[in-house]
């Protein structure tokens, strides 16, 4: 095997994707040839370090995306929760108002078929 | 292709159940903002972008026909996201390396080691996560993706064809480049400093 098949065969063997045959004649040149075996190493020393990539500082995207999806679906999605109280208590006193209106209306309208203001 | 709780994971997202959505976004939200990160080398931008690929999903979800992993569709929203926000950078003639996890110290303490370390190897730790990082952004775009998902994110050659719709022999070819250039930029660093 020469040193460029060798070299061919590097991210293979990395990747445990060669055959016993190939193995051991990838081994078997790395062993006649130092320059080779030293790029070899350095080619896994690279890959064993991209590990340190794996590793990020935890992030928190879900508040973010919350608001943004509560923003551009017009309040659809993730409403407000505190803006939804505010708005129930908006309608609980509309409804108050309504009823106070409603009540008055009837008695008057008892106070004025009963002649109250008859005289 | 499916288990059971992806599926019903997948039901409840086209039902826009949002209890679902936020179990599923901190589900995933490690890996999305990962994959931008390397991808982008600029903290802030891959938590923008990342925020923009759950966004899409919620939208696009009634799209996935469940003929592969969750997990693979949800990198193939990622990845295109990623060429596109790239594509828009490079039209803004934006530096994406300015600011790379710029004075976050617990990224460089968990980038070093499980154990305790000394200030030197956290140091080391720092200098070889910012190079690797560096000669990551010295790749294309094509190489550096293909080195992320196999060598960060550790996914199959299988699923890297489903995310980028390479055949295998492309894949394996573009990323025996990548491996290559990636040493290269190292090697070449490390002369440098040797000087």
């Amino acid at each position: 095997m020469t040193a460029d098949e060798a070299r061919a065969l590097f991210d293979a063997s990395l990747d445990g994707e060669l055959d016993a045959e190939l193995r051991a004649e990838l081994e078997s040149t790395l062993a006649t040839d130092d320059e080779l075996r030293a790029e070899y190493e350095r080619h896994r020393a690279l890959f064993a370090a991209t590990v340190a990539l794996g590793r990020v500082s935890e992030v928190d995207l879900l508040a973010g995306v919350q608001h943004k999806l509560r923003a551009r679906s017009g309040g659809k999605f993730y409403r407000d929760r505190f803006a939804e109280r505010r708005g129930q208590r908006a309608s609980f006193g509309v409804v108050i108002v309504a009823s106070a209106v409603l009540v008055i209306c009837v008695l008057l309208w008892f106070a004025y078929s009963s002649g109250l203001f008859a005289r | 292709m499916l288990d059971a709780d992806e599926r019903e994971l997948v039901q409840k997202l086209k039902a826009r159940d949002e209890a679902a959505f936020s179990a599923f976004v901190l589900k995933y939200q490690e890996r999305v903002f990962r994959l931008l990160l390397r991808m982008l080398g600029d903290r802030a931008e891959a938590e923008d972008l990342a925020q923009e690929v759950f966004i899409s999903i919620f939208k696009s979800i009634d799209g996935f026909r469940g003929d592969s992993q969750l997990s693979t569709w949800v990198y193939r929203v990622a990845a295109n996201h990623c060429r596109n926000r790239i594509k828009y950078l490079v039209r803004r003639r934006r530096q994406v390396t300015d600011g790379y996890e710029e004075g976050d110290e617990q990224s460089h303490a968990n980038a070093a080691y499980a154990r305790p370390a000394a200030p030197d190897q956290l140091m080391e730790a720092k200098q070889t996560e910012q190079l690797l990082q560096e000669g990551l952004l010295s790749l294309d775009e094509e190489q550096r993706e293909l080195i992320v998902l196999r060598e960060v994110e550790h996914l199959s050659y299988e699923e890297i064809m489903a995310i980028t719709g390479l055949p295998e022999g492309t894949v394996k070819s573009r990323l025996h480049r990548a491996r290559a250039g990636l040493r290269e930029h190292i090697e070449r660093n490390e002369r440098g400093r040797k000087r």
